[in-house]
């Protein structure tokens, strides 16, 4: 399934050292392989959605990939029918990864857990976040994974919390949005919108506005 | 192998009397001899975009990617560059090719690409129902230019040729015999190759009887010479009335990207390991 990976400027354009290790081994999932049974479907219609691959050049199938609605076969499909069948496949295999993903570390806290206030942020105010949040002796909350969103993980890692900060690089709030959405209840917001990132000194000083 | 058959269950949606039948049928025939000469099928793959020309992939029963509108030319390029091995040929509308994807036309011209590209030109948005497209006639009236056109065509030949496509021709919907030829060439071209098919749209824009009187079949044309290319493609500017030169207009040797990009991998030697070897030498 295609992923997209959220970079921005701050990491694109700054110099990091990390450790590989801690990062754990990458490792490769075997593709779902069509097992040569029957005429091959590009979108058969599965259980959970995920329709076995192949890739041309194979003598045995025909590969039809198709961006517009479309049959199991990969024909384009105008009748209702099918595109409602379709959509039903699609949503099962979104509810699928979903689900594959509460077996993954999808949220990580950080700095004090068992404080009552909590940084909420995203991306590559990470770094800024847990340096600030060490300081003022409370917790970070940051999810590594934005969609799906995984929401019981984030209300694990958000036990106990009484007043959450999010802290964005944007103008709007958009992880507050979203995790609004979810039914998390974001106390304040500190964003930074200049086109610039937080430095820790200023991050702080913010912080501590907020949490007078 | 005569009885090598490429129809699919899908019905097809064409207006009788559409330019597009023909580029099927040339499609068919030519994929029909390339396996009558020892091409396995199923190391060919057909890409469209979206109109009433993509529709086409639906239609032929090899392996096939309907993209999205303008997108033709990167699906096929990436195909292409993964499987280097396969056929890849495109159909494109001219509002496809030329109007919202006219950069990655370009790109993939200029970095010789071993694709095909086939235009369904009819010069209209026929699937939409009849606006102009960037070769409709200046003063064209559309749905969306009632009034006519303010604006003249671009000649898509004169761009290709300019950015280094190293195989360029023309045919008709009205002339499927040469159509079969051009194809087959461009198929068969080691690089990037296009072919503008002046497409007829019965319904939108009706040009059979405009093109009948005008087109001509080159003689004596000499495809590896830029300048007599250049003079052929630019004696028809998609816009005034003047003879139209059909055939193999432009034809050239050249390096292609793939076998470049390729050859320049170094086996067993990734970018990670090159690194670390760096980092232990210095550390």
């Amino acid at each position: 399934m295609p992923s997209i990976i959220l970079s921005d400027k701050t990491l694109s354009e700054g110099i990091y050292s990390f450790d590989i290790d801690s990062a754990g081994e990458a490792k490769e999932w075997p593709l779902p392989l069509w097992n040569k049974e029957g005429s091959y479907k590009r979108y058969s219609n599965t259980e959970n959605g995920v329709s076995a691959l192949t890739f041309a050049p194979d003598k045995d199938a025909i590969v039809k990939v198709n961006s517009y609605e479309h049959d199991e076969f990969g024909i384009a499909a105008e009748d209702p029918k099918t595109a409602k069948l379709m959509q039903e496949k699609r949503l099962r295999k979104g509810d699928y990864l979903a689900q594959e993903l509460q077996g993954y570390d999808a949220v990580k806290t950080y700095a004090n857990p068992n404080s009552s206030t909590a940084l909420l942020c995203w991306g590559s105010n990470k770094g800024v976040c847990v340096e600030a949040a060490e300081r003022l002796g409370i917790r970070v909350i940051h999810p590594i994974v934005l969609w799906p969103l995984p929401a019981e993980q984030l209300k694990k890692a958000a036990e106990g919390v009484e007043n959450l900060i999010c802290v964005e690089n944007n103008a709007t709030g958009q992880l507050a949005n979203l995790v609004g959405r979810y039914g998390f209840k974001v106390n304040a917001k500190v964003l930074r919108y200049d086109g610039r990132p937080f430095s820790v000194d200023e991050l702080y000083e913010e912080l501590k506005k907020v949490l007078k | 192998m005569s009885e090598i058959n490429l129809d699919t269950y899908a019905a097809n949606t064409w207006c009788i009397g559409c330019g597009n039948f023909a580029i099927l049928n040339s499609i068919k025939a030519v994929l029909k001899s390339l396996a009558e000469e020892g091409v396995s099928l199923e190391n060919v793959v057909l890409v469209s975009g979206i109109g009433c020309h993509a529709k086409i992939v639906d239609y032929v029963n090899v392996n096939s990617f309907y993209s999205l509108h303008g997108r033709v030319v990167p699906p096929a390029e990436a195909i292409k560059i993964s499987r280097p091995n396969l056929k890849v040929i495109g159909f494109a509308g001219d509002g496809d090719a030329y109007g919202e994807g006219i950069e990655h036309l370009i790109f993939a011209a200029k970095r010789n690409i071993d694709i095909t590209m086939i235009i369904h030109n009819n010069r209209v948005y026929g699937l939409t129902t009849g606006q102009y497209t960037p070769t409709s006639p200046l003063g064209f009236k559309g749905r969306s230019t009632p009034q006519g056109t303010q604006e003249p065509p671009i000649n898509p030949l004169e761009i290709m040729l300019a950015s280094g496509a190293t195989f360029l021709g023309r045919g008709t919907s009205h002339g499927i015999e040469m159509l079969k030829k051009i194809f087959k060439a461009a198929i068969m071209h080691k690089g990037f190759s296009l072919v503008d098919v002046l497409q007829v749209c019965v319904t939108y824009y009706n040009m059979y009887e405009y093109y009948d009187k005008r087109v001509y079949e080159l003689e004596g044309h000499d495809p590896s010479n830029y300048n007599q290319a250049l003079n052929k493609i630019r004696e028809w500017d998609y816009n005034r009335d003047s003879r139209i030169a059909l055939g193999v207009l432009y034809r050239k040797d050249a390096p292609t990207f793939e076998g470049q990009f390729l050859s320049g991998k170094r086996e067993g030697v990734g970018i990670d390991l090159g690194i670390k070897q760096f980092l232990e030498e210095k550390i």
